[in-house]
C-alpha cells in the first residue's frame, strides 16, 4: 500500500472538524473486482485534479502496475504495512490515514483504491474517523465479464458483495459489448443495487465532475453573481448549479434534499441556513449535513440524468 | 581447537545411520561426532561436559510458521482464558471470569508510570461466564488512565471511558463497529480494524511494540524456552529496511538465542513483486548463521473460526447471522498464477496461507501452471495451515512436489467449535490431517502460528499425536500420527520446507549443533504426557541456552 500527495496546496472550503475548524478530508473509495477499471479511473481523476489530492492504493504491489500508472505525482511515496485478517494485528490502512491526517498543508481530498477483492464497505469504514468525511463509494463493474464473474464459484459472492457498499455503480467497458448484453448487465446490476445510481461508461471514462464537485466551492467566491445553469457531460449526464444569497430554513433544505429524484446521482453544496452554514452531501440514498465555514454565497451543484436535475432547483417558494 | 562432548541420557538424532546415541561432540558450533563417550573423548581437544547427563537431546525444534509479534505482545498484559508462559519463563494462569480479568488489569495498572496507557491482549469473551465485559467494567480499574484490551481473535477490542475521552470516541462517532449501549453511547467495544484503530495513539503504541528489537528478543527467548532453535517469522507485513536492520542488529548479537528465517510478502512491500523477488534472492544469498531468507509468504483466505476462510461445497456448517456466505479472498484468485510464477521463476519458495480447501485449489492450480511453463525440481512450495486440505488435494500436492505445514494446534484450541459450528463433525474429524499427508508421502510439518496459539512444538506434537479437543473429545482418530513422526515433523519436516534441512533439523556431523534439551524422551513417554515434558532449554551452535525459568 502506498500513498502520495499532489503538490498543489489549495485547501478548499468544506465541512470542518467540529470545534477545531479544520477542513475534513473528503474521501472517495473506488472499489470493484480485478480488471473493472479502477486504476484507469483513478488516473483520470488525478489528471483532472486542481487542488490537494491524496491517494492511497490499498493493495500489494499488484504486480507492479498500479503505482506506475499513477501519473503527475511528484510528492513523496510512502509505503506502509498492510494488515492480514489472521496473521497480523498491524493495520496498514488505519496507519496510513493517521499519517495523512498530520500532513501539512492539509489535503482536501483523498482517493482510496481498494484491492480487487476488498469489500469496499470495510475500506470505507475507515473514512468515518476524525478528520475525514466519507464522500462517495464508487464500485466499478466490468461490463464485459460481469455475468461470468457473478456465476464464478470462486469470486461470484465477492463481486456481488462489493455492490452492497456502492453509493454509485459504474458499469464500465460497455464499448466492448452489444446492446443486448449491455441491457442484460444493467438489469442484473439494478436488481442488486435497487434505486442507487448506475452510470454506463466506456474505457473507464466517467465524468470527473462526479468526483470534483467540491472544486466548485473554491470557485464560488470568484463568481458571486446569483444564478443557475446546466452543462452536458459525457454519456448523457448533465451537471447543474445554483447560487444565491441569504439564509434559508434548515428544515426546508433537509426536506428538499431528501426528496430528490432518483435520477440525481450526486448533490453537494454549501448553504447558509437559519442555523448557520452547512455542507450538504447527497449521493444515491445517503444524505449528510455537517457544519461548514461561511463562504460568500450559498451554492448547490448536482450531477445526474437529464430531466432529473431540472427538478433539483431549490426554488424560492421551496425555501 | 576445543571439542565439547555432551553425554546425555539419550540422544535422538533423527539421522538414519545413528538414530540414537550416547553423546554428541561439538566443534566450531557444529556437530563433529555422534556416538559413545568412549568414541568421542578421543577427538582432538575433547572436553566432556556432563551437564545434560540426565536429559534427552533431540534436534532443536523448528517452527516454520510463527510471528515475531508473538514476542511483542508480552509487553502488554495477558488476560486470555488458557494459561500461557511468557518469554521470561513466567507463567500467566488463564482468566476464566471477568473478576479475574479485572484484578489482573488492576495489578498491572498499579505498576504503570503516570500517563502510560494500560494495554492488554488475549481476552476471549466466549470463555467468560456471565455478562459481557465492556467499558464500564474497565472503568473500575481506572477512570483516568486509558485502557485498551485486544481480544484473542484480534477482531475486537474493549476500551474504557478514559480512552474514549482522550481519542474522541463519542456518541457522534459514525464508524461501523463502535458498539453502543441502550442510551446510544459507545459501550467500549470496538469491532473490526476500522473501529479498533479509533483507539488512535494507544492503538499505535499497542502495535508499535511489535516491531522493536525487544520484541525480537522476546520471540527468540520464547522459542528457546520451548526447545526451538529456528523460528520462521512468517509475518505478512513489515518487510521494510528498518525491520531488516532491526533483524540484522539482534541476530548479530552472539547472545541472541535462536536462528530466524524472515519470510517476505508483497503485502506491505514498496515496489513491484519482481523487485521483491530480486531483493529476497539477494538477501537469501547473504544469509548469515542466524538470519535466513528465501521464503515468500502469501495469504489467500481468512480463518475458519472467523468464517472467513474459503471453503468448497457444502461451505460452512452453522455460520452466524451476517457472516459472508463463503469467507473472503485476500488475493484475487485470477492474480495467483502470475504472482506465484514471479517467485517460482526467481527460484524462491512460496508459502501460501490456505485455511479452506477452496483456497488450496487456487494455490495448487497456480503452482501447477507455474511448473508447466517453468519446470523446476525441488521447489518445496508449501501450503500453510492446510486445515481442510482433502486427500485428493494431498495427492495432487505429492504429484506437484509440494510440502504441507499443518495447523495441528487447532484441534485442541478450536476443535470443539469446528465440530459444532464451522464445518461440522465429519469435516472436523478430517481437519489438520497429518495422517493422510504422511500416508501420501507429503513432506509435512505443523505449527503454532504464535501468538495465535502458544509457541511450543511439544504442545503441537501432543495435538497431532492425540487429536484431543479442549473438552477432551478425540477428534478424528484416523488422522493421528506416531510420536516418532511428530518428532520428525517438528524438526526435519519443518527444516525441509524452509530449505534449511542441510543445516539444521537433525543431529548429524556437519550440521549446526542445535539441540532441544528435554527432561524426558518424547518417543517413549505416554503419548498423553507429550506436552508435559519439561524443557531445560536449548543448545544453539553448541552453546547451552537455558530456558527463562532456568536462568
Amino acid at each position: 500500500m502506498s500513498f502520495a500527495v499532489s503538490a498543489e496546496p489549495e485547501p478548499g472550503a468544506g465541512a470542518v472538524v467540529p470545534g477545531a475548524g479544520m477542513p475534513l478530508i473528503e474521501t472517495v473509495v473506488l472499489g470493484g473486482y480485478l480488471g473493472a477499471g479502477k486504476t484507469t479511473l483513478l488516473n483520470d481523476i488525478i489528471r483532472g485534479a486542481d487542488h490537494r489530492t491524496a491517494v492511497i492504493v490499498n493493495d500489494f504491489g499488484a504486480l507492479g502496475i498500479d503505482q506506475h500508472l499513477i501519473e503527475r505525482f511528484d510528492g513523496t511515496t510512502v509505503t506502509l504495512a498492510n494488515g492480514c485478517i489472521c496473521c497480523s494485528v498491524a493495520d496498514g490502512l488505519a496507519a496510513a490515514l493517521a499519517d495523512l491526517n498530520e500532513v501539512r498543508p492539509r489535503p482536501s481530498r483523498l482517493l482510496i483504491e481498494a484491492s480487487g477483492v476488498a469489500d469496499p464497505s470495510s475500506v470505507a469504514a475507515y473514512a468515518h474517523r476524525p478528520g475525514f468525511h466519507l464522500d462517495l463509494v464508487v464500485v466499478l463493474v466490468d461490463g464485459e465479464r460481469f455475468a461470468a464473474q457473478v456465476n464464478d464459484p470462486l469470486v461470484g459472492d465477492a463481486v456481488v458483495g462489493q455492490l452492497r457498499a456502492a453509493d454509485v455503480v459504474v458499469i464500465n467497458k460497455i464499448d466492448l459489448i452489444g446492446p443486448a448484453q449491455r441491457d442484460a448487465v444493467e438489469a442484473q446490476v439494478r436488481t442488486l443495487v435497487a434505486d442507487r445510481p448506475v452510470i454506463m461508461a466506456e474505457h473507464g471514462r466517467v465524468p470527473v465532475e462526479l468526483f470534483d464537485l467540491p472544486d466548485r466551492f473554491t470557485a464560488t467566491p470568484a463568481q458571486p453573481e446569483p444564478g443557475e445553469g446546466t452543462a452536458l457531460l459525457v454519456h448523457g449526464l448533465e451537471s447543474w448549479h445554483q447560487q444565491w444569497s441569504g439564509p434559508i430554513g434548515l428544515e426546508a433544505l433537509t426536506r428538499h434534499v431528501n426528496h430528490l429524484d432518483s435520477g440525481v446521482i450526486r448533490l453537494k453544496g454549501i448553504v447558509e441556513t437559519d442555523q448557520g452554514w452547512v455542507v450538504v452531501h447527497r449521493v444515491g440514498e445517503r444524505t449528510t449535513l455537517s457544519d461548514a465555514r461561511p463562504v460568500e454565497a450559498s451554492c448547490l451543484v448536482a450531477i445526474g440524468h437529464p430531466g432529473a436535475i431540472t427538478e433539483t432547483a431549490l426554488l424560492p417558494e421551496r425555501r | 581447537m576445543t571439542t565439547i562432548v555432551y553425554p546425555a541420557r539419550l540422544i535422538r538424532t533423527m539421522g538414519r545411520t545413528n538414530p540414537t546415541a550416547e553423546a554428541v561432540a561439538v566443534r566450531d558450533g557444529k556437530v563433529v561426532g555422534v556416538g559413545t563417550v568412549a568414541e568421542l573423548e578421543h577427538l582432538p581437544g575433547a572436553v566432556v561436559d556432563r551437564q545434560f547427563a540426565n536429559q534427552v537431546l533431540v534436534p532443536g525444534f523448528v517452527e516454520a510458521h510463527s510471528h515475531v509479534f508473538g514476542g511483542g505482545v508480552w509487553t502488554h498484559t495477558y488476560v486470555g482464558y488458557f494459561g500461557r508462559t511468557d518469554p521470561s519463563g513466567g507463567y500467566w494462569p488463564g482468566c476464566s471470569t471477568i473478576d479475574e480479568v479485572l484484578s489482573r488489569l488492576a495489578r498491572a495498572e498499579e505498576a504503570l508510570p503516570a500517563g502510560a496507557p494500560l494495554m492488554a491482549w488475549g481476552l476471549d469473551p466466549i470463555y467468560l461466564s456471565g455478562e459481557r465485559l465492556v467499558g464500564r467494567h474497565l472503568d473500575t480499574v481506572s477512570e483516568t488512565r486509558p485502557i485498551f484490551v485486544m481480544h484473542a481473535s484480534s477482531h475486537l477490542a474493549t476500551v474504557n471511558a478514559a480512552l474514549r475521552r482522550s481519542e474522541g470516541i463519542t456518541a457522534a462517532s459514525t464508524t461501523p463497529g463502535v458498539v453502543r449501549d441502550e442510551h446510544g453511547e459507545p459501550n467500549g467495544e470496538l469491532q473490526e480494524p476500522a473501529a479498533i484503530s479509533l483507539a488512535g495513539d494507544v492503538w499505535k503504541r499497542f502495535v508499535g511494540e511489535f516491531g522493536t528489537d525487544e520484541a525480537k528478543w522476546s520471540f527468540a527467548r520464547d522459542g528457546c524456552n520451548n526447545g526451538h532453535t529456528l523460528l520462521a517469522d512468517l509475518g505478512a507485513s513489515g518487510f521494510t529496511e528498518r525491520q531488516l536492520d532491526s533483524w540484522r542488529r539482534v541476530t548479530e548479537d552472539p547472545a541472541f538465542p535462536a536462528r530466524i528465517l524472515v519470510a517476505a510478502s508483497p503485502f506491505g512491500s514498496a515496489g513491484s513483486v519482481e523487485e521483491l523477488a530480486a531483493q529476497v534472492v539477494s538477501l537469501r544469498d547473504q544469509s548469515t548463521e542466524r538470519l535466513h531468507f528465501g521464503v515468500i509468504k502469501l495469504i489467500l483466505d481468512g480463518s475458519i473460526q472467523g468464517f472467513t476462510a474459503r471453503l468448497n461445497w457444502p461451505f460452512y456448517f452453522d455460520p452466524p447471522a451476517g457472516a459472508d456466505p463463503n469467507g473472503l479472498w485476500l488475493i484475487p484468485p485470477e492474480q495467483m498464477p502470475e504472482l506465484v510464477s514471479v517467485f517460482h521463476r526467481a527460484g524462491l519458495t512460496v508459502h501460501c496461507h490456505c485455511n479452506g480447501d477452496q483456497a488450496v485449489d487456487v494455490f495448487l492450480d497456480a503452482v501447477e501452471a507455474a511448473l508447466a511453463t517453468h519446470p523446476r525440481a525441488d521447489h518445496r512450495h508449501t501450503v500453510q495451515h492446510c486445515q481442510l486440505t482433502t486427500a485428493a488435494q494431498y495427492r495432487r500436492m505429492a504429484a506437484l512436489g509440494m510440502c504441507a505445514n499443518i495447523f495441528s494446534n487447532h484441534i485442541f484450541y478450536w476443535g470443539d467449535q469446528h465440530r459444532q459450528f464451522t464445518v461440522g463433525p465429519e469435516r472436523a474429524a478430517a481437519m489438520d490431517a497429518c495422517g493422510t499427508a504422511e500416508a501420501l508421502g507429503i513432506s509435512y510439518s505443523f505449527h503454532s502460528d504464535s501468538p495465535v496459539t502458544p509457541l511450543g512444538h511439544l504442545q503441537v506434537m501432543w495435538c497431532a499425536v492425540n487429536r484431543q479437543t479442549a473438552s477432551g473429545f478425540e477428534l478424528g482418530a484416523e488422522e493421528r500420527i506416531s510420536a516418532a513422526s511428530a518428532l520428525y515433523a517438528a524438526t526435519l519436516g519443518a527444516a525441509h520446507q524452509l530449505k534449511l534441512d542441510h543445516l539444521v533439523g537433525s543431529i548429524e556431523v556437519g550440521k549446526y549443533a542445535d539441540f532441544a534439551v528435554l527432561d524426558d524422551d518424547p518417543l517413549t513417554v505416554d503419548p498423553s504426557q507429550l506436552r508435559d515434558i519439561g524443557v531445560w532449554g536449548t543448545v544453539l551452535s553448541g552453546v547451552p541456552q537455558p530456558a527463562g525459568a532456568n536462568q
